[in-house]
């Protein structure tokens, strides 16, 4: 039998040493190791062979920093050839399963690239390099710890690729204090493009975002996130850059990208070279989004830690009802459940700006035509406390030419009192429930019943009138057991009838009531009589209606066979209960 | 289960417990016990659970604590469980696709005449 998998892509952090200091350092104080040992390669062979042994396969393992040039030249090259080869053992069940396999990759700041040339020329390492983009701004933030700056060097350290056929590409993060020098930036992008090796149609922009303690740089608003946008586009259309300008540039947003995932917490792993996991880098040191250690926790516990913790913290802010309306969802998801805590907001703190992308780019991002089912589909899966507000109005399990059982109902008028969920109120023990057609309601409630329950049904004024005779009509009552039998020709298997009842209009005005615009029927003792022949293990079910709609519910029936095939369950306002014998327990 | 059931309200909140474990493999004593103990301790306490985790929400709406479980069977997408009673809402398909969609009409009631 083919074994199953589960694919994850794994950020591998193999020193925490670097050799720089940029000002805004998510990393701050951590940007050292305090022990240089064989760990950088062993913490990687171990995990891998871990996660293999659980049936966990990394499709793509990146090392990213600390500074992974920080590393000696035969550490650096170790570690490469460990991945080369890792790709190699493994390339036909990643492929197999639809993951490309590239060359080992690293994410550096560029600074120590000519030190590890030999080893990027042999492995055709794919190089990801940080710049700040314009570079003005580079030489003010990006320094060394001993406050060097490091343009010239990086630049140099670039053409030292000329002729690499690796794949090399650079990012730039965007704030605020970026945003206002626009002009600069659109300037230092031609300048890569015309004097370096570096194909910026393969170059990234990330929109920035700031912590509390944040002193250096601010985060750009989302007008100024659009503004941006709009200014670079202006900038590049229509120029050999339009290519990288649709497609990789913004591509932070697309469905790429871990923000794409429903629950990023089952793919994307970051591990560090004592063994601890987190999120990414984003949730790096932060116990929010700590998985577990390979070293002391079970591959199993630290991939539950994954889901549960993203699971949590997407929850922590709840859902913005906007996005509901957001024919985006599908590909957003409400955005990086990090930045949300941080801002403290409940949805993508670039959720304009993303919005903008894609109306642009409609070929590529095209609007979700089943946005109120993805919507369902989401919420279900991370939201589910909320869910059942957004279950999907539109249900279809019929051929598009037949009639919905909704486009029935509501041409009908009489049937839609079968289906109305405000005429018949039960009250058990106090605690009142709205009864609902079993067809039309998206859940089964179960509610508990024991032998001392007081029991009554509210009926709403007008239900038992609504006909030419009224002293002819009469609830109907249905008890069926939660144990099945095999019913007739059909020789279909089906809940068993226990009892019918009715009692007649006349008879149920005469009672009291303590609800206006409701009559009031005492329940409890003619449900007593039967629940010795109810069933301990299975839930019962009990439905309610008049006799009169009934009636037109099997003239309806014969009368119309959409109706009917769309009806083949009792339709009635129903709930299921569980019986409970005190006396037994 | 540690403690026994004093009370009617203990009884139907350990049989709502016991519902659950029908519905999910990997219900284990402790976590069992551990719902049990936070659905008696404030009536808004509820259960929410989904094909892949269940959660103790508090009355204020919080996630206090999610478990990871493991559906038994394919017929439902979520369970809310509360003082109320307990909801099951059978498995949604897509009505993009062409297989049915979730009601709750489930469960085999006829409304054949030969049952009337």
């Amino acid at each position: 039998m083919d074994r199953e998998y589960k694919f994850i892509h794994l950020l591998y952090v193999p020193t925490m040493n670097c050799n720089m200091q940029c000002k805004y350092c998510y990393l701050k104080e951590n940007t050292v190791d305090l022990e240089q040992d064989e760990k950088y390669l062993k913490t990687l062979e171990y995990a891998v062979e871990k996660f293999k042994e659980a049936n966990v396969i990394p499709f793509n393992i990146s090392l990213h920093g600390g500074e992974v040039t920080t590393l000696s030249k035969i550490d650096f090259r170790n570690i490469i050839k460990y991945i080369a080869d890792y790709y190699d053992d493994n390339r036909k069940i990643i492929e197999d399963n639809g993951f490309k396999i590239g060359a080992p990759h690293i994410k550096t700041n560029l600074f120590n690239l000519e030190k590890h040339i030999d080893t990027i020329k042999e492995f055709n390492v794919s190089i990801s390099g940080s710049l700040d983009l314009p570079f003005s701004l580079h030489e003010e933030y990006r320094i060394t710890k001993g406050n060097q700056k490091t343009l010239s060097r990086i630049l140099n350290n670039i053409k030292l690729l000329e002729g690499v056929p690796n794949k090399k590409k650079v990012s730039a993060t965007i704030f605020k204090e970026h945003y206002d020098k626009i002009e600069e930036i659109i300037e230092d992008i031609k300048f890569l493009e015309k004097n370096t090796c570096l194909d910026m149609n393969d170059f990234n922009f990330m929109i920035g975002f700031v912590t509390e303690d944040e002193q250096i740089l601010h985060a750009m608003t989302q007008e100024e996130q659009v503004d941006f946008y709009n200014k670079i586009n202006k900038a590049f259309e229509n120029t050999s850059l339009e290519y990288g300008l649709k497609n990789t540039w913004f591509a932070e947003f697309t469905p790429a990208y871990c923000t794409n995932c429903d629950n990023c917490g089952e793919k994307f792993f970051l591990l560090e070279r004592n063994g601890d996991i987190y999120s990414c880098v984003r949730g790096q040191k932060n116990e929010d989004y700590y998985y577990g250690n390979i070293y002391n926790n079970s591959v199993e516990e630290i991939l539950n830690n994954a889901k549960i913790k993203i699971y949590q913290n997407h929850n922590k802010m709840g859902f913005n009802d906007e996005c509901n309306n957001c024919k985006y969802l599908y590909m957003c998801k409400t955005g990086c459940p990090y930045v949300k805590n941080i801002y403290k907001i409940n949805q993508s703190y670039t959720c304009k700006l993303q919005q903008q992308i894609y109306r642009d780019n409609k070929e590529i991002y095209p609007t979700d035509e089943n946005n109120e089912e993805s919507v369902y589909l989401y919420l279900n899966k991370m939201h589910p406390s909320i869910s059942k507000k957004y279950y999907p109005k539109l249900k279809g399990n019929i051929e598009e030419n037949i009639p919905s059982l909704a486009e029935i109902i509501q041409n009908d008028n009489k049937l839609q009192n079968i289906y109305s969920s405000d005429i018949f109120i039960l009250d058990i023990d106090g605690k009142e429930y709205k009864l609902e057609s079993q067809i039309i309601k998206s859940e089964r409630d179960i509610v508990y019943i024991t032998d001392d329950s007081k029991v009554k049904l509210y009926i709403k004024h007008g239900i038992l009138e609504d006909c030419e005779y009224p002293q002819n009509n009469s609830l109907y009552i249905m008890l069926l057991s939660g144990d099945t039998i095999k019913y007739g020709d059909e020789q279909r298997v089906k809940q068993e009838h226990v009892m019918t009842h009715q009692i007649y209009t006349n008879t149920i005005k005469k009672e009291k009531s303590n609800k206006e615009g409701f009559y009031c029927v005492e329940l409890t003792d003619l449900l007593r009589l039967y629940y010795s022949k109810l069933s301990i293990d299975n839930p019962n079910n009990i439905f309610f209606t008049t006799s009169e709609i009934r009636d037109y519910h099997y003239y309806k029936q014969k009368n119309n066979a959409y109706y009917h095939i769309q009806t083949i369950n009792l339709p009635f306002q129903n709930i299921e209960f569980c019986y409970i014998d005190l006396k037994e327990e | 289960m540690d403690k026994k059931p004093k009370t009617y309200n203990d009884i139907i909140r350990m049989k709502k417990c016991y519902m659950l474990t029908k519905y999910y493999t990997n219900i284990t004593e402790n976590m069992f016990d551990e719902i049990y103990q936070f659905l008696a301790k404030s009536e808004k306490s509820t259960v929410v659970a989904n094909r892949n985790m269940l959660s103790l929400v508090d009355g204020r709406g919080k996630v206090v604590k999610t478990y990871p479980v493991t559906p038994s069977t394919t017929s439902f997408d979520r369970i809310n469980l509360d003082e109320r009673g307990i909801s099951v809402i059978p498995h949604y398909t897509s009505y993009s696709s062409s297989s049915s969609s979730g009601s709750s009409s489930n469960n085999n009631n006829n409304n054949n005449n030969n049952n009337r």
